[in-house]
């Protein structure tokens, strides 16, 4: 084979395995861990949700109402986000109310925004649907606890290096007294690298 | 006598040899071979060839329609111009397609192409050595642009200025805290160079409101401090309805030592005439309207060009303020004695050798507006209340411009080297025996070296030329008013713009934003 035949076979081969390469899928499972960006990601929130589902559960706070064989309710309130990311803090909220919904032991009523959604919905079967299938107004069942909290960071950055401490706090509040019945906290740490320079 | 070859393939190596008068043999390369600096050269030139000055075009076609403060049809001029940013001016596409939707008050579209921006700008946070290597051969035009750092920050404030015009407080301040980080890395590089851009005040005072607005009076306390510092070490003065926010702050918190030190009571008193809305109270309902007023300035290219004499001269050329081509002729290093006195004795020397030489660098261009203030009236303002200035891109950009001349005089000279000495090689190595393709030959390449010379004027144009204020203590309920633009006498520019049912919670702070570019 001549010198150029072999070039160029060599070159259609390179062009054909670059082509190949323009997008590539791989399916992980839900839980697997990949940190692209060293931003807050789907692993934290899963991380978050775990570690406070498993705390709030197994709370003194929850003795009170197992003795008097109630389940409290609880409302989601205003989860703050003081990081310095924009970070969904509904996405661990969600995941802690399936958690504590499905274990049985924690009722939860509609938040703020989703009853007044509801109630234009009352108000217009009110006015609309048959008598004998309109659900009535004045009989929401009202939360004896609320859940709130936020999530802060501590940044510390040099150049292409970094450490971002998360930390979110979240608690149950009781409606009628204020007091404040439960905290938990989870702390993840991460040490991000960039590189400077790329070819 | 002369070795003769047999003409095969141009690939294959040869060379010459010649006698010289003196009789010495020498080796030369084969005529018409192109070198190997030549290559890159031509190759370039095809690349390059587009890169004629964008900017320039793109402040023609897009400028006009913002000019007109009609910003969703300037939004549409840049999604068709696309072209005209490429891939190296990312950043620049998303930042003017976000601060015009942001000006046509389409809030949430805005947030998508500023945090497009954002990210764009985090990914450029590796530099390319392959392009700055390419820079430094053909222009700073092929690096990727990272945005100036007062755009950055100003792209933070902008997406802070969305999130407050839909109620979002607390990712606002997520922005806040971003343009913070960057801030601070701006300071750990800049290290003792107390001229440095490291702090800018608007973005400190804003972010205090920010966090009055969501109760967080301490941290409010603290970013009006650092706002009367920042301002004081920067370009802009410190104005005065900053100077009476920070004192009514800081005396509600109790710091009368920051008060002593940063002098606010004499700073307060002495300072212009204070807004007809006076001090408002940090805890009080208000609202708060921020105007983008006039055209911030863009970047041209001053362009030198001249002749280089190698024996110690160099004749410039340039043109003036007003457009007058001035010419300079200036000593310059020239050859050393020993070449010199080679030509005394009948042996070739570079004395008489001349290089053309062109180099670029981006000037400061101002772009003609004619909004200067708003004042706000209606039945939130019985008393029509003029906006204050909290700051201006222009001091911003030519503070830039100032700290990285050295830097960029730099690169420009090693550019303008390397190039020349391409330039030279190229016409050495495709001289041939008919001296009009030679003429022919050596005027393309030095007009093919010219067309890669052009500063970087890339910068974002589409910024207002200040940024106004005026802050509305109000009772709660729902609220109305209008703005209107003005020019520098007073004179009223365009039609009132009115705001209609706007509701004020108690001791809630709500923003509304206006823009008048013309």
């Amino acid at each position: 084979m001549t010198r150029f035949k072999s070039r160029f076979l060599t070159s259609a081969l390179a062009a054909f395995m670059l082509a190949g390469c323009s997008t590539k899928v791989t399916r992980v499972t839900h839980d697997s861990t990949i940190d692209l960006t060293g931003k807050w990601n789907d692993t934290d929130s899963r991380l978050v949700a775990e570690e406070m589902v498993k705390d709030a559960l197994s709370g003194a706070w929850y003795a009170k109402y197992a003795a008097s064989k109630t389940t409290p309710t609880v409302v989601v309130g205003v989860v703050r986000n003081k990081s310095h990311e924009h970070i969904s803090t509904e996405t661990f909220i969600n995941d802690i109310q399936r958690a504590l919904i499905n274990s049985g032991k924690v009722e939860f009523v509609a938040n703020k925004a989703e009853r007044g959604e509801i109630r234009d919905e009352k108000a217009d079967q009110a006015s609309n649907a048959a008598v004998e299938t309109r659900q009535s107004a004045g009989e929401e069942s009202g939360a004896q606890l609320m859940m709130i909290g936020e999530l802060n960071t501590i940044v510390d950055q040099d150049g292409g290096k970094a450490v971002v401490f998360y930390q979110t706090n979240l608690e149950l509040v009781e409606i009628q007294t204020h007091k404040k019945l439960w905290i938990g906290d989870k702390k993840i740490k991460k040490f991000v690298e960039r590189s400077g320079t790329k070819f | 006598m002369p070795v003769q070859y047999p003409t095969s393939s141009p690939y294959s190596v040869r060379t010459r040899t010649i006698r010289t008068r003196s009789g010495l043999a020498r080796r030369t390369p084969p005529r018409g071979r192109i070198s190997l600096l030549a290559l890159p050269l031509l190759g370039l030139a095809l690349l390059l060839a587009g890169c004629a000055d964008k900017s320039r075009l793109r402040f023609e076609k897009i400028a006009g329609s913002a000019q007109r403060d009609d910003y969703a049809m300037a939004a549409s001029d840049v999604r068709k111009h696309k072209d005209l940013y490429g891939s190296a001016s990312q950043l620049l596409y998303h930042m003017d397609l976000g601060v015009l939707l942001h000006y046509a008050g389409k809030y949430d579209s805005s947030i998508v192409e500023l945090s497009k921006a954002v990210s764009v700008h985090d990914d450029l946070f590796a530099k390319s050595v392959s392009n700055e290597a390419l820079s430094l051969v053909a222009n700073d035009n092929v690096r990727p642009y990272r945005g100036k750092p007062h755009e950055i920050v100003l792209l933070h404030q902008f997406l802070a200025f969305n999130y407050l015009a839909l109620g979002k407080y607390d990712d606002a301040l997520v922005e806040s805290r971003q343009a913070q980080l960057y801030l601070d890395e701006l300071k750990r590089k800049a290290g003792k160079d107390v001229k440095a851009f490291a702090d800018d005040g608007m973005f400190r005072y804003l972010t205090a409101l920010i966090y009055q607005a969501t109760g967080q009076r301490d941290d409010a306390a603290i970013s009006m401090y650092h706002a009367v510092k920042a301002y004081r070490a920067g370009p802009i003065p410190l104005p005065p309805v900053v100077a009476q926010d920070a004192l009514a702050v800081l005396k509600a918190n109790d710091r009368q030592n920051d008060i002593q030190e940063l002098k606010l009571n004499e700073a307060a008193a002495s300072g212009s005439a204070v807004p007809a809305g006076g001090t408002v109270d940090p805890a009080g309902s208000e609202i708060i309207v921020i105007g983008e007023a006039g055209r911030s300035p863009a970047l041209d290219q001053n362009v030198f060009w001249g002749t280089y004499a190698r024996d110690g001269m160099l004749v410039i050329h340039y043109r003036d303020a007003n457009g007058k081509e001035v010419t300079q002729v200036l000593p310059a290093p020239g050859l050393p004695q020993s070449e010199l006195n080679k030509a005394t004795r009948g042996r070739k020397t570079r004395s008489g050798t001349t290089f053309h030489i062109k180099f670029a660098m981006p000037a400061l261009k101002d772009a003609p507006s004619k909004t200067r203030f708003f004042t706000v009236a209606g039945e939130a303002a019985p008393v029509p209340v003029k906006t204050a200035s909290l700051t201006a891109v222009e001091p911003l950009l030519a503070g830039y411009l100032q700290e990285n001349q050295s830097a960029m005089l730099i690169r420009t000279v090693i550019r303008v080297v390397t190039r020349t000495i391409a330039a030279q090689e190229t016409k050495s190595a495709v001289s041939g025996d008919n001296p009009i393709i030679n003429l022919l030959l050596n005027i393309g390449t030095d007009v093919l070296a010219d067309q890669f010379e052009q500063a970087d004027t890339r910068a974002w144009f589409l910024l207002p030329r200040t940024v106004q204020i005026a802050r509305l203590p109000v009772k709660p309920g729902v609220h109305s008013l209008t703005v209107q633009a003005h020019d520098g006498n007073g004179n009223p520019l365009g039609i009132p713009v009115s705001f209609d049912n706007i509701a004020v919670k108690p001791g809630e702070k709500k923003f509304v934003f206006t823009a008048s570019l013309k």
